[in-house]
This record gives C-alpha cells, sequence and structure tokens, in this order.
C-alpha cells in the first residue's frame, strides 16, 4: 500500500480511497437543482417588496375580470370560474418570462457560460429553476385565489381533493416541461426570443380558456390548445370544484385529461432534454453562447 | 423647442428601429395586433358564455367592454415604453449617459421612443375594432362614429398618457429595483379604477372616488362616446352617464394640463438626481 505525506503537517497518512472519483453523477444533478432553486427561493425573503409587485398587482388584475362578472349579474360560480384561471394565469406568466427566457436573460447578463464551464448537467439547471419558480409562483397563485374568494365570498364544491391536488401538480409537471422545452429552443434566438415570448402570453391566455370554460371555443380550437397543459389542467381542476357549471362547459372527462398531462409530461421532459442538447451544439458551432446585446 | 423636436425625431427613429428590426414590418404589424385582439378576444368570450347559457342578468355589456379593453392596450403600451427605454438605453445598450452629455433634449427623445412604440400600435387599435365591428358584431359602424370627438378626445388622451408615461420613465431613473416593472405594475392597477372592464358603479363607493380621479376614467368614456352611438344611454349604468360631452373635454383638457405640469419639472428633477447620484450608467441586471 502506498503510503503519502500530509501536505501541511508532514505526517503519514493514509490516501483517501475516493480521491479522484469525486462525487457521483446523481449527487451533482440534484446539487445542481437546489443551488438553482436556492435564489429563487431565498431572494422572496430578502426582497419583500415582490409581495408588492407579483401578489397585489396581479391580483388587483385578477379582480378586474371577477369584477366583469360582477357588472352583468353572473352566478358566483362564473366569478370562482374566472378566479381560477386568474390565479392559474401566475403560472404561465412565470414559465414564459422565468424559464422560457431565462436561459436568454442569463446570456445577457453573462451567466450562460458558468452553467456550460459548471460539470453538472443543464437539465439540473432548468429543473432548479423550474422548482424555484414553482414555489414562489405557487404562494402568488394561493394568495390571489384565497384573497380573492374571501372578497367575493366564493364558495367550491370539490369532489375529490386528491384528484384535485393531482391534476395541479401533473399540470405543473407538464407545464415546466414546456417551459424547459420553450428555454432550450430560445437558447438559439436573439432578441427575437423576447418578442415570440411576448406573443406567446395573451393568445394563450384566450386559446386556452383562462377567463371562460375552453368548451366555448369548440372542439377544434380546444384540442389545438391542449398542447398547452394549462388548458386541460384548469378544465379538470374547474370541473372539481365546479362540477353543477361545469357540466353544460366539460370538455373532456378528469380521467382523460389526468392521462393526457401524463403523457404531455413525459412528452416535454423527453422533449426538453433532446433539444437542450442538439440547441446547446448549435449555439456552440454557431458561436451564440456568449452573444450579447442582440 | 428646436431641440425637443430634432431629440424627438431621433428617438422616434432609434425607437422604431431596436423595436422592430428583429423581423419585416409587415410581421411586425400583425405581431402588434395580437395583444389587443386577445384581449378583446377574451372579453367577448367571457360575456358571450354567459349569455348563451342564460346566466347573464345585467345589460349587454360586451360593446362597453370590448372597446375599453381594446383602447386601453395603447395604455399599456405607452406606459410601459418609455421607463423600458431608459432601462435599456442605461443598462443594455449603455448609451443613456452619452445622450444626458450631449445638448439634446433627453424629454424630447425618450417621447420620441414612446411615440415609435405607440405609431405602430396604435394601427393595430382601429384594426382590431374594425374585426369586432365585422366579425363580433360590436355596433360600431363608420357612419355613426363621431369623428370630430375621436380625433380630439384621442389626441387629449394620448397626451395625458404620454405625460404620465414621462413621469413613469423620471421615476425609473431614480430608483434601482423593480424599475423593469413599473410601467406594466401601474397600467395593470388603473385596469381596476379606470373602468376599462367594467362600468365604475360596480366598485365600492371608496374605489369609485379613485376611479374618478384618474383622468383615463374620462378618456375611455370618451373614446366610447365618439365610437359606440349607444355609449350614453343609461341601461348601462357606467356613472358617467350624466356627466355632458362638453365636461367631460374640459376634464380632460384640465388632466393634460395637470400632467405636463407635474411631468415636466419631475423629469428635470429626476435627470438632475441621476446625474448628481450617478445613476445615469447604473446597472441592476433588471
Amino acid at each position: 500500500m502506498s503510503v503519502i505525506l500530509d501536505k501541511h503537517t508532514a505526517v503519514e497518512r493514509e490516501p483517501n480511497p475516493r480521491r479522484g472519483k469525486g462525487p457521483s453523477a446523481f449527487t451533482i444533478f440534484w446539487r445542481s437543482v437546489i443551488g438553482r432553486a436556492y435564489p429563487r427561493v431565498i431572494g422572496i425573503q430578502r426582497e419583500l417588496s415582490w409581495l408588492f409587485f407579483d401578489i397585489f398587482l396581479p391580483f388587483m388584475a385578477t379582480m378586474s375580470y371577477v369584477l366583469v362578472y360582477e357588472a352583468i349579474g353572473a352566478p358566483e360560480s362564473y366569478k370562482g370560474l374566472v378566479l381560477v384561471g386568474g390565479a392559474m394565469t401566475a403560472f404561465w406568466l412565470n414559465v414564459l418570462w422565468s424559464m422560457a427566457m431565462q436561459l436568454y436573460w442569463d446570456k445577457e447578463q453573462g451567466n450562460l457560460q458558468l452553467y456550460m464551464l459548471a460539470p453538472t448537467s443543464r437539465m439540473a439547471i432548468l429543473t432548479g429553476m423550474a422548482l424555484g419558480g414553482l414555489f414562489s409562483t405557487t404562494l402568488r397563485a394561493a394568495i390571489i385565489l384565497t384573497g380573492g374568494s374571501l372578497i367575493f365570498g366564493i364558495s367550491y364544491q370539490a369532489t375529490s381533493w386528491l384528484a384535485l391536488i393531482g391534476v395541479f401538480f401533473l399540470s405543473l409537471i407538464a407545464l415546466y416541461g414546456m417551459g424547459m422545452l420553450l428555454s432550450s429552443i430560445f437558447l438559439v434566438y436573439g432578441r427575437g426570443a423576447w418578442q415570440m415570448t411576448a406573443a406567446l402570453q395573451e393568445p394563450v391566455f384566450f386559446v386556452s380558456g383562462f377567463h371562460f370554460p375552453v368548451k366555448a371555443l369548440g372542439t377544434v380550437v380546444a384540442t389545438g390548445a391542449s398542447v398547452v397543459p394549462l388548458t386541460l389542467g384548469l378544465d379538470a381542476m374547474r370541473q372539481l370544484l365546479f362540477p353543477e357549471m361545469m357540466q353544460q362547459f366539460q370538455f373532456l372527462s378528469v380521467g382523460s385529461e389526468a392521462a393526457i398531462l401524463a403523457g404531455l409530461a413525459l412528452f416535454f421532459g423527453l422533449l426538453a432534454r433532446w433539444s437542450l442538447q442538439r440547441m446547446e451544439r448549435k449555439s456552440r458551432q454557431d458561436g451564440r453562447l456568449t452573444e450579447r446585446g442582440n | 423647442m428646436q431641440r425637443f423636436l430634432q431629440a424627438f425625431r431621433v428617438g422616434a427613429w432609434l425607437g422604431w428601429k431596436t423595436e422592430s428590426n428583429w423581423t419585416n414590418p409587415l410581421f411586425y404589424i400583425l405581431w402588434s395586433l395580437l395583444l389587443p385582439m386577445s384581449n378583446g378576444l377574451i372579453m367577448t368570450m367571457m360575456l358571450r358564455v354567459l349569455q348563451r347559457t342564460g346566466n347573464a342578468s345585467g345589460a349587454d355589456l360586451l360593446p362597453y367592454v370590448f372597446i375599453g379593453t381594446v383602447v386601453y392596450s395603447i395604455v399599456a403600451l405607452l406606459l410601459d415604453s418609455m421607463a423600458w427605454a431608459v432601462l435599456e438605453d442605461r443598462e443594455r445598450m449603455g448609451m443613456l449617459k452619452y445622450i444626458a452629455i450631449t445638448p439634446s433634449s433627453m424629454y424630447g427623445y425618450l417621447w420620441g421612443r414612446g411615440f415609435a412604440k405607440v405609431s405602430i400600435n396604435f394601427l393595430a387599435v382601429p384594426l382590431t375594432l374594425t374585426f369586432g365591428a365585422l366579425v363580433l358584431d360590436i355596433p360600431i359602424r363608420l357612419s355613426t362614429i363621431n369623428w370630430p370627438l375621436l380625433l380630439v378626445v384621442s389626441l387629449l388622451g394620448l397626451l395625458i398618457v404620454t405625460f404620465a408615461a414621462q413621469i413613469l420613465a423620471g421615476v425609473t431613473l431614480m430608483i434601482a429595483r423593480h424599475a423593469g416593472f413599473v410601467g406594466q405594475a401601474v397600467s395593470g392597477a388603473l385596469y381596476l379604477f379606470t373602468g376599462a372592464l367594467f362600468p365604475i358603479t360596480v366598485l365600492p363607493n371608496w374605489m369609485q372616488a379613485i376611479a374618478r380621479a384618474v383622468p383615463l376614467t374620462y378618456w375611455l368614456e370618451g373614446m366610447r362616446r365618439a365610437l359606440w352611438v349607444d355609449a350614453q344611454n343609461p341601461v348601462y349604468n357606467t356613472g358617467l352617464n350624466q356627466l355632458s360631452t362638453s365636461n367631460l373635454l374640459l376634464i380632460l383638457l384640465g388632466s393634460a394640463v395637470a400632467m405636463a405640469v407635474i411631468s415636466i419639472p419631475l423629469q428635470r428633477r429626476a435627470e438632475h438626481r441621476a446625474k448628481e447620484k450617478g445613476l445615469l450608467d447604473m446597472n441592476t441586471a433588471y
């Protein structure tokens, strides 16, 4: 057995059996996830003014939509329908601006090259971004939903809270998978990424039925819009929260929507992984990873 | 004045280039249609769903809501445009300091940047209203539009919003955090208080008082009266039916003057303070 000298004390010691092996890929993956999620979770405690900008102002915008129904004397459940949609807009905005656009921002600020140099998976960084974003966005959506329900006296007739939670998380997994995919695509974009993201914001609010049941748009549009996981997620959640009212607006059964959402989650996850590798290679070849101001 | 106009021209030209050169002009115009068109369609679907199922007990507010939503998209864009111009030029392009050290007018320059953004998007408003009239059956007819009123109200309203945007740009010059959200935040909050989506009579009394103090409430009312022949029908209970159109114009004129009186010194003060504190080349990684 070889014997080595400690460089500080010059005393003989046994060689470290793990020397040269380092942490496993699994450990690095999860460390990266936690490392990337950390600033998003901790940041909201250190900068409390986000409460005003991220919660109070979107809350007022959601209230505006609910008040439209108040103005025309709509039943209470319709106001609840808008409120649930309004709360879920937070997730779509988070996916667009803090997932899809994030690698573009990082490129602009010079962080992207550090990610590329780090001995970790880019999927780990995106997963960390998603988990960190999910935390603050869920908090924001919950406050909007609770506050709105209290102000307008909306009550829910949830048939199964377990199914509701299941559908909610399935929708989010699929949605953030889609965010990862968009993020990899926007890696090769210049300023056009910004415009594309802006172009996806309001039209998706419309076709996905954030403020009205998606079935009202007809089967063809609703089927097309189902590529955005929140379309089916919202429909299923509304069916579980307002079963009576949603009888006339049900697009698909909750079970079918949950199954499709699970499929979308898997599809987007795998596609994002493949796309990220491909787009990263293309960006390296085209020299776009360090490009700024374009 | 000459300095203002020169800076305005340069700002508008640069604004047009930075806003639109990522694509061709035709695609840019189509892209700019997405926001007002989507908002108008969302409102249409929200109201039509209820009417089809017989769940709406109030008056048909679709024309009220459609016009308000589409016109309000200009407010959101303009309020956001100047604050973003400050951020982009200060941090992304790093050129705001060069404008400040030349003898040109930063005021005129920022107006130019705002004008560039709005002029293209302003085309989206009539196009969306036309779409509403032809496809969604919104009762806007060329023969019934009050053109002189539309012209005067549009000009006064744009002046008010531009001065308001200038105030936000001044604030953006002085703050380090959340500057990127100032325009969106203010336009989002005003959505509730301007009667863009619903008559202000729906609001509690204390909120109605705020709504009546916001000039944009009168601008949207004026635009509705110019475009929609039935806008003053008491059945809609807008809370502004009793206000005569001449008084409404006077309120708009007074508001435009008041906003100018506030925004011009504020911009000078903001510029001065930014120079004094070294904020003109601040980088906040917004």
